[in-house]
């Protein structure tokens, strides 16, 4: 007890040396904590910003489907992967996509353009592309998508990206002509009306889209009741590889339950409509998170927080060299004490505890305090955020602005880096004071 | 109430063989070699001598003579080139460091002439220092302070700082670290020095008061007038040499 009062007073006893120290650590403290809270913070919006605006958290298409996209290579039970789905925590909502290519035509200009078929509904629930509208309205949602056919009368509207309506000069109630090719083999072409021009600068990834109803898109493209992929939201995007796990072992497991039953969609463009099949045509479902989805980017952010792995590092070393300096000057102070200490009857070892606890106990004031201040840095970060000069593109995204993350590890961390960073860089120092000869130290008296 | 046996047989020992006071500390031809570069400098050149309980020694010397030395050999502070120091006849000389830190703890009180206290702790506090460290129970460690206190005249100023105290007061709460954790020996290397005279006569007073009353042996490594003139037995050493030795044990009233 005595040894603690004794380390913990020490601390005082040189104010200003204790007031540098402290700072060195404070200031170790709150950058790194500002470099978490920034880095997640700022990888998180981005994370959020494109799967809410389009890919979802976790997706689910058949098999291979990302890596070699093709009209025919659909999923076609939704009612058992809707079902199933409504069983995992965690997931809060979820939509059919459908996907093809077609021309736009409007008088004699000529576009290509991503068909997207979408549940409106579904759709307003999972991702936001409600609020990209730039102007008209939304598509109309008044055809049921889990029924098996199409009970109200299928309207033909489309919300057309921005780089689409700029290259057809395209205004709202205006018609277009969609050239493409049907899952039967046929031509399909129709007249649709825009509803609805979508936002969108240079790097949106919906600039040449046509978004459709998905029932609309099921009857253009002959793929009805079958779907190309499922958008999964769910709670948070680092839940996404947890939750692409358990679902792909639901979807194995609910595979096995159907063997012998074979996939009979194929790939020959043949099949028809299948959505009687019950689980047939679900059993190569691949489940993949928002990180194999948006691999360029995941791989770009991955790089960079090692790239910042190293700047943290930088800070560590710095508060270790400004720890080490102070304790080896009061330890060269102390000296003619320790060897007193030693002459009492103190051993060694005690001596080492004193160092030891000394530095944690100015870590740990370093540590209340950085905690104070990078909370409210970080408070205030997570909300104003801080705007880069110009935006800048991290693997296909923009970012315009930094914001802050309050979370648990952006203070926790700094905390245990700085803590045993005073511990670790004492102990050289507690041994050199651990060697002390009393004799030779109270000689310098 | 019965008779216990054993005590009744120690006290028939004692009165067919009476109690010989055993050496506390004990030194057989010791040797103090300093290197320094080249040069080999002797600071003790085969010095015995044993020290009684109940003892008020001053060793007195030159500078130069090994005063200092041999209280270091004696406290286990330093080893000795050659011989061997014994205390309670085990020879500390051939003691780890650990070993050597726990016997100064539990035998050896120091008083410093710079007083040496740990200026970050209360008078209370530096006197409690070595019973805590020697695990001694907060009730006992309260009563010794109060005592200790009282003996030494500085009740009311437990809760001072060093810096708030004047050089007596310091040396007394020294005296007082000391003398509490009931060392076998306290040695006091020129522990009047810093003090101007009414001071240390006064201290040398109370030193000599605790031998008498407690019978604390003390043994003193001086340059004063004061405590040579106080002491029962006077060591003087000469170029590393017991040149004197006036007033031996077996004069002594133990």
């Amino acid at each position: 007890m005595l040894i603690l009062k004794i380390a913990f007073r020490n601390i005082f006893r040189q104010r200003r040396r204790s007031i540098l120290t402290a700072l060195t650590m404070i200031g170790g403290y709150v950058l790194l904590s500002m470099a978490l809270s920034i880095s997640e913070g700022t990888y998180g919006t981005v994370i959020e910003n494109f799967s809410k605006s389009y890919t979802g958290h976790v997706q689910l298409h058949k098999k291979g489907y990302l890596n070699k996209p093709s009209l025919y290579r659909t999923l076609n039970d939704y009612k058992s992967v809707d079902k199933i789905l409504k069983t995992v925590e965690g997931v809060k909502s979820w939509t059919p996509r459908i996907f093809s290519t077609a021309l736009v035509s409007k008088g004699k200009k000529t576009a290509i353009a991503r068909i997207v078929g979408i549940d409106p509904e579904q759709e307003a629930k999972t991702t936001s592309i409600s609020d990209k509208i730039r102007e008209g309205k939304f598509i109309d949602s008044d055809l049921d998508t889990t029924k098996d056919t199409i009970k109200n009368t299928v309207k033909n509207e489309v919300m057309v990206g921005a780089g689409l309506a700029e290259i057809l000069n395209l205004k709202l109630g205006e018609e277009i002509v969609l050239v493409s090719q049907g899952a039967d083999g046929s031509i399909s072409n129709d007249i649709f009306k825009v509803v609805a021009i979508l936002k969108g600068d240079i790097f949106s990834v919906n600039r040449n889209y046509c978004y459709m109803n998905i029932k609309v898109a099921q009857s253009f493209l002959s793929l009805e009741n079958r779907f190309h992929e499922i958008t999964i939201a769910l709670d948070h995007y680092k839940y996404a590889q947890q939750k692409a796990n358990i679902l792909d072992k639901t979807f194995k497991d609910m595979n096995n339950n159907n063997v012998g039953n074979k996939d009979n969609n194929g790939n020959n463009g043949n099949n028809g409509n299948n959505g009687n099949n019950g689980n047939n045509g679900n059993n190569e479902i691949e489940v993949l998170p928002w990180p194999v989805i948006e691999k360029q980017f995941y791989d770009t952010m991955t790089f960079e927080k090692r790239g910042m792995r190293i700047c943290l590092f930088i800070i560590v070393i710095i508060v270790a060299i400004g720890v080490l300096n102070t304790v080896l000057m009061t330890i060269l102070e102390r000296t003619i004490e320790y060897g007193i200490l030693r002459a009492l009857g103190t051993r060694p070892f005690m001596l080492f505890r004193m160092i030891i606890l000394e530095s944690g106990f100015l870590a740990l004031i370093s540590i209340v305090i950085g905690f104070i201040l990078s909370f409210i840095i970080n408070y205030l970060v997570s909300i104003y955020g801080i705007d880069y000069p110009a935006p800048m593109d991290i693997g296909g995204f923009s970012i315009t602005t930094m914001y802050g993350l309050i979370y648990p590890g952006a203070f926790s961390t700094p905390a245990i880096v700085t803590f045993f960073t005073a511990l670790v860089v004492s102990i050289f120092p507690a041994i050199r004071a651990m060697k002390i000869i009393p004799v030779e130290a109270m000689r310098m008296n | 109430m019965k008779e216990h046996p054993k005590e009744h047989s120690k006290e028939h020992l004692v009165k067919e063989y009476p109690v010989i006071n055993p050496d506390i500390l004990r030194t057989e031809n010791i040797i103090k070699t300093y290197k320094s570069g080249e040069i080999e400098v002797e600071a003790l050149k085969g010095v015995n001598i044993s020290i009684k309980k109940g003892e008020f020694t001053a060793i007195a010397g030159p500078s130069g003579s090994g005063k200092s030395t041999f209280l270091n050999l004696l406290s286990g502070l330093d080893r000795p080139t050659k011989g061997v120091v014994y205390l309670k006849e085990k020879p500390i000389s051939e003691m780890s460091g650990n070993q050597l830190s726990d016997f100064r703890r539990d035998h050896i009180g120091f008083i410093f002439q710079s007083y040496n206290l740990i200026p970050v702790l209360t008078v209370k506090e530096n006197i409690e220092y070595i019973m805590l460290i020697q695990g001694i129970s907060e009730g006992e460690r309260k009563k010794r302070v109060n005592d200790i206190l009282h003996a030494v005249g500085l009740m009311g100023m437990e809760k001072r700082r060093p810096s708030q105290l004047s050089g007596g007061q310091q040396q007394r709460v020294a005296i007082a670290r000391a003398v509490v954790s009931r060392p076998d020996v306290i040695l006091a290397d020129e522990p009047t020095a810093n003090l101007d005279s009414e001071t240390a006569n006064n201290l040398i007073d109370m030193m000599r008061s605790l031998n008498e009353t407690k019978g604390i042996t003390f043994l003193f490594s001086t340059h004063d007038k004061k405590i040579m003139d106080r002491s029962k037995r006077l060591i003087i050493l000469k170029d590393g040499r017991i040149d004197s030795d006036k007033g031996l044990p077996d004069q002594l009233s133990l």
